[in-house]
């Protein structure tokens, strides 16, 4: 063997030895410094305020267990709450039982704010910023930690913010801190006004000509982008690569011609009626993972919201929400690509235990949510999939834990915890892990 | 030394002659605008509501509606990768038959020269420079795929149209 040939061979095979125990069994590398529990994260934040008396703890409630999908224990029919008799009964198990339920977790700090409480759970600390800011969070988000300190680093295809309202929600796909920001963001759409509303502001029908990546408009742009010294990516927002614009467009258009064609009004052949945001947005988030199959996406729900005045809503809306819950999970087992997930769901606070006076219809009292003991309470349910052995099924959990503790959890499950040290105050959720 | 001191003061007097009085003028339907030389002093960045406003009034001509106006900058909010919504935006109004876009006339070299100068004109706000001017020039008689569309769509999505 010549000189030159033996080295290159010996390099190879040095290099080799190095990388080949850090790449997966599906052939990609992944964080050299912790070992991943699952390649994909989803997050679901449920529902815009769920009362501890009407989820997990029931038993102790008036109502029953209204979520019958998540949760061991029934089904409950009450008067007005009729939503039910479209959307069914689990023919399967819980998602109790299939995972494990942290029954003590509690948003111990800040205000019982909805952005705070969104703002806790994707930051992984907590905030005393005014309700419904319309500003990039202070501290890093998820989607920032995990793509700056994921190696190999991911494209912002990998890392998705789907939101049930605008408001101040798009501003949490990155955060103000000059160590990240948006070149670490994650893609945001809010799918109700983009996608369902508002494709008459936006939509083209048709193939165009207008094609950012064609070599004319290539040329055409590249020279007048030479001759400006100024470069407006850096207000873009999250940026993508050309390619990927290109498969996000294409997506977006794809999507466009569903709406066009009125293939998103009953898109889980339930019935058009039934529908909420909530469940739009599930089916939005479920689109982009069988799309994408994203290694972390954050999707939320709000309409039990509706609890501050219509507390008949706020039941209907929660069964919505139980039932799209476990849609999204079935979605999740039954795309290609998305093996090796783990789902975690959790409200971003809870309600408090006094009604606030306002009755609805059905001589049902409203409650808001500022502060009470019972406002800090929260569930937080974690999904692994079926093929996986790493999340334990049918655990409840009693050990006390906080919003807080789910930033480093998904640090951990996805490998990158030990790069961020010192930086989130949080615990790993480690008794869901076997 | 005299030599020097008469050279600089005639280059000073067609600078400044060549700049000051033959500036074009341009009345637009909404406001009046100054149409500038260079791009030098453009630091300000449109706000949303600026950017979809002027793109409206560039390529119709008047002002955007106000239920349209909303529409488009929800959907605009709507959205993570702002650049690609913009490419949406603008497409969607290029591509609108009431748009009004100039013919591009390749009858000759003039023409298209013409055409470059009127839509930096309206859509920089500026002349173009003697290179830029025959930079697209050549640009768009070398590709006979370009059109009067896919010049529009590249300079409204180009870094400059976000500034002012």
């Amino acid at each position: 063997m010549k000189r030159r040939s033996f080295i290159k061979k010996a390099g190879l095979t040095a290099g080799a030895s190095i990388i080949a125990p850090y790449i997966l069994p599906s052939g990609r590398l992944f964080a050299a410094t912790g070992t991943r529990k699952a390649n994909h994260v989803v997050l679901c934040l449920f529902a815009g305020g769920v009362r501890s008396l009407e989820s997990h703890k029931f038993a102790n409630g008036t109502y029953g267990n209204l979520m019958p999908y998540t949760f061991n224990g029934g089904v409950e029919n009450l008067n007005g709450v009729d939503v039910g008799s479209a959307l069914g009964s689990p023919s399967g198990q819980t998602l109790q039982q299939q995972g494990t339920l942290f029954s003590n977790m509690k948003m111990k700090n800040g205000p019982t704010g909805h952005y705070n409480g969104h703002a806790t759970l994707m930051t992984g600390v907590y905030t005393d910023t005014n309700l419904n800011i319309n500003a990039n969070p202070q501290y890093p988000t998820v989607f920032e930690l995990y793509r700056k300190h994921n190696s190999p680093s991911m494209s912002a295809l990998n890392a998705w913010w789907v939101s049930n309202s605008l408001g101040p929600y798009p501003q949490l796909n990155y955060s103000t801190d000059p160590n990240y920001g948006a070149n670490y963001g994650a893609n945001h759409i809010q799918p109700l006004s983009f996608i369902y509303s508002g494709y008459n502001s936006i939509y083209t029908s048709g193939n165009s000509p207008l094609n950012s990546q064609s070599d004319p408009i290539r040329s055409l742009r590249g020279f007048c982008d030479n001759n400006f010294s100024k470069n407006f990516a850096s207000n873009s927002g999250v940026v993508n690569t050309a390619e990927d614009k290109q498969l996000l467009e294409s997506f977006i258009q794809e999507n466009f011609n569903k709406a066009v064609s009125g293939q998103l009004e009953d898109p889980w052949a339930l019935g058009p009626d039934i529908y909420n945001g909530d469940m739009y947005t599930i089916y939005f988030a479920e689109e982009i993972i069988k799309e994408f199959q994203p290694e972390l996406l954050v999707v939320n729900m709000q309409d039990v919201d509706a609890a501050h005045d219509d507390t008949t809503s706020y039941l209907n809306n929660l069964k919505r929400a139980d039932y799209a819950l476990s849609h999204l999970w079935q979605t999740i087992q039954n795309t290609p690509g998305m093996e090796n997930t783990i789902l975690i769901a959790a409200p971003e606070h809870g309600r408090n235990l006094e009604s606030n006076g306002v009755v609805d219809d059905y001589g049902r009292e409203g409650t808001d949510h500022t502060g009470d003991d019972m406002s800090r309470e929260v569930f937080c349910m974690m999904l692994g999939h079926q093929t996986d052995t790493f999340v334990n099924s049918s655990l409840s959990v009693n050990a006390d834990c906080e919003t807080i503790d789910i930033v480093p959890t998904i640090a951990d499950i996805l490998g990158f915890n030990n790069d961020i040290p010192g930086q989130l105050s949080g615990r790993v959720l480690n008794e869901a892990f076997n | 030394m005299k030599t020097a001191i008469y050279t600089f003061f005639c280059l000073a007097v067609l600078v400044l002659s060549s700049c000051s009085n033959d500036d074009p003028y341009f009345l637009f339907e909404v406001d009046n605008v100054e149409v500038q030389q260079s791009d030098a002093d453009k630091n300000r960045l449109k706000t949303d509501i600026e950017f979809v406003s002027i793109a409206y009034n560039d390529l119709y001509g008047s002002n955007i509606p106000q239920n349209q106006l909303e529409e488009i900058i929800t959907s605009y909010k709507s959205f993570g990768d702002k650049s690609l919504v913009i490419e949406l935006i603008i497409k969607k109004f290029i591509l609108d038959e009431s748009s009004d876009i100039p013919n591009l006339l390749r009858v000759s070299r003039e023409s298209v020269e013409s055409f470059v100068v009127e839509a930096y004109e309206k859509l920089y706000n500026r002349t173009p420079n003697a290179f830029e001017k025959w930079h697209m020039t050549e640009l768009i008689m070398d590709n006979t795929i370009i059109d009067a569309e896919m010049i529009y769509f590249s300079m409204m999505t180009s870094n400059e149209y976000r500034y002012y």
